[in-house]
C-alpha cells in the first residue's frame, strides 16, 4: 500500500484541522483530543472545499449550508444527509501519511 | 420538456420544463424540491450534474460558473433543457411543504421611489395581481432592457397583498443599479417579478425569540419580519433583539419605522445600531431613546451584547454581506453554540 507524506502532527492545530491538496483532490485532516482524522477535503453535500469549514474540536460544519459531522466517525449530524468520506491515513512518530489503497 | 430530479437515497421527482424557462423557476413552479438560494447565478447551490440529456446556458457569465468543476454540472438556475433531462442532485428530494404559494412570473409596476441615505432607495411596485408571501422571502426583479434577474427581499408584510416594498442599494458597477438609481423618475416603471422564493423565512406560530443580525441593505428582509412579530403579536410571547450594521450615522436609514416597532412591542424588542466607521452622534442618540447605538462590526456587537442570553429558544436570522453573514455564523455556531436547524439565512455571494 502507497504511503505519502502530508504533514507533521505539530502542523495541525489542537482541536483544530487543515486542507491539504494531494493528488486526488482535497484531503482534511483533524484533531480531536489525542486522535487524527483523515477526510476527502470537499463537502459531500455540493462539493465545496472544506478549508473555511467551522470546527470546535468535535464537531465539523460545513460553512455553505450548515452539514455537519462528527469529526471522530465521519457520521452526519443535524442538517446533513450524508457521511465525510474516509481517508485512510497512518500515523508514524510525528508525521501523518495517507494511504493510497488502489 | 420532461426534468427528472435523481436525488440522494433513490429520491425522484419529476416536473416539465419549457425549453426557454429557467429549469430551477420551472421546478419551483411545479412544487419540486430543487436545490437553490439565491436563484440569480451567484451561490451555486442549485449545482446538479446531467446524467442525461442536453441543456442550454441562458447566462453563460453567470458568476457561480468559475464553481463548476465539469461540463456536465450546471445551474438549474441559469440554464433552460433543450431535450429531456436527468439530471443528479446531491440531496435528498422531499415534498414540498406547501408553506406559501407557489412562486410564479407576475407582472408590476413601480408606483413609489424614495432616497433614503446616501446610494440607498426604497421603491414599492404595485402587482397586478394581489399575492401572498412569508416575511423573510424575496423576489427575482427582471427590468426591460437589463440583462440578468436581481433577487430582493419584501421589506413589508401581509397575508394578502398587491403592493411590495423593498429596498435596494447602488452597488459598483451594479448594471441594474446604476439604471435605476441613475433614472430621474422611477414612477411607472414596469418590472417583471418571479417569486415568492427564499427559505429564510418567519412563522410567527413557533415560540421562538428572534435574533436578527443584519448589514446594509440585508435589513430588507427583517424589517418584514419585525413586521410579523408586532402585528401578529408573538411580542407578547417572545422577545426579539435586533442587530442593524450601518458604516456611519449618515448611512443609517429605517430609523423611524424601527423606532415605531421598538414603541408598539411592549419592551420585547431591542434595537441596536451598529456603526462600524464612526460613533453615534449625541444628536442621533438624544433623538431616538428607543434605540440603542453601538460602535464595531455588528456581528461582533451582537455577540457580545447577547453573550449569556442565547437560549433553546432562540432561533436566528442573518443578512448582508457575506463576510458579515459568515462571521456571525462562526460565532452562533462556535460560541453561542447555537443548533444549525436554528440559524437562517441565504446566501447571495
Amino acid at each position: 500500500m502507497a504511503s505519502t507524506f502530508i504533514c507533521k502532527k505539530s502542523d495541525i492545530p489542537q482541536d483544530g484541522f487543515k486542507v491539504f491538496d494531494v493528488a486526488d483532490g482535497k484531503l482534511l485532516i483533524a484533531n480531536s483530543d489525542d486522535g487524527y482524522y483523515g477526510y476527502n477535503g470537499y463537502c459531500p453535500h455540493q462539493e465545496v472545499c472544506l478549508a473555511e469549514a467551522l470546527y470546535d474540536g468535535k464537531v465539523l460544519t460545513c460553512h455553505e449550508h450548515l452539514w455537519q459531522w462528527d469529526i471522530v466517525s465521519g457520521e452526519p449530524q443535524g442538517l446533513a444527509e450524508g457521511p465525510l468520506v474516509i481517508k485512510l491515513i497512518e500515523q508514524s512518530n510525528d508525521e501523518i501519511h495517507l494511504l493510497d489503497a488502489t | 420538456m420532461k426534468v427528472e430530479l435523481i436525488g440522494a437515497g433513490e429520491t425522484v421527482q419529476v416536473y416539465e420544463s419549457k425549453s426557454s424557462n429557467r429549469l430551477l423557476y420551472s421546478g419551483l413552479k411545479e412544487g419540486a424540491d430543487v436545490p437553490y438560494e439565491c436563484a440569480t447565478g451567484t451561490c451555486g447551490t442549485c449545482k446538479v450534474k446531467r446524467i442525461s440529456g442536453e441543456f442550454s446556458w441562458l447566462w453563460p457569465e453567470a458568476p457561480a460558473r468559475a464553481l463548476l468543476k465539469s461540463a456536465d454540472d450546471f445551474l438549474l438556475c441559469q440554464c433552460a433543457a433543450v431535450t429531456d433531462l436527468k439530471v443528479e442532485v446531491r440531496s435528498k428530494l422531499k415534498p414540498i411543504k406547501e408553506i406559501a404559494q407557489r412562486p410564479q412570473w407576475l407582472t408590476s409596476e413601480i408606483n413609489n421611489s424614495a432616497t433614503v441615505a446616501p446610494g440607498v432607495m426604497t421603491f414599492s411596485v404595485k402587482l397586478s395581481q394581489p399575492i401572498s408571501f412569508l416575511p423573510g422571502q424575496f423576489m427575482v426583479l427582471e427590468f426591460a432592457g437589463v440583462q440578468g434577474g436581481r433577487a430582493w427581499s419584501m421589506t413589508n408584510q401581509a397575508k394578502l397583498t398587491d403592493t411590495l416594498d423593498f429596498v435596494i442599494k447602488k452597488k459598483p458597477q451594479g448594471l441594474l443599479s446604476d439604471y435605476l438609481f441613475e433614472k430621474e423618475n422611477l414612477i411607472g416603471l414596469k418590472a417583471n417579478l418571479f417569486g415568492p422564493i427564499g427559505k429564510a423565512v418567519y412563522d410567527g406560530e413557533l415560540d421562538r425569540d428572534l435574533v436578527c443580525i443584519a448589514g446594509g441593505t440585508g435589513m430588507a428582509g427583517m424589517m418584514s419580519i419585525l413586521a410579523a412579530f408586532i402585528d401578529g403579536g408573538a411580542y407578547r410571547r417572545n422577545r426579539a433583539d435586533v442587530f442593524f450594521g450601518v458604516r456611519t450615522p449618515a448611512d443609517l436609514f429605517f430609523e423611524s419605522e424601527l423606532r415605531q416597532f421598538v414603541e408598539q412591542s411592549d419592551g420585547a424588542l431591542r434595537v441596536v445600531v451598529a456603526f462600524s466607521d464612526a460613533p453615534a452622534s449625541a444628536e442621533l442618540i438624544a433623538k431616538n431613546p428607543l434605540l440603542t447605538f453601538d460602535q464595531g462590526f455588528v456581528h461582533e456587537v451582537a455577540m457580545s451584547e447577547m453573550e449569556g442570553q442565547f437560549t433553546p429558544k432562540t432561533r436566528a436570522y442573518l443578512a448582508g454581506p457575506p463576510p458579515l453573514v459568515d462571521g456571525a455564523l462562526r460565532m452562533l455556531l462556535l460560541k453561542a453554540r447555537l443548533p444549525a436547524t436554528e440559524i437562517l439565512y441565504d446566501k447571495f455571494g
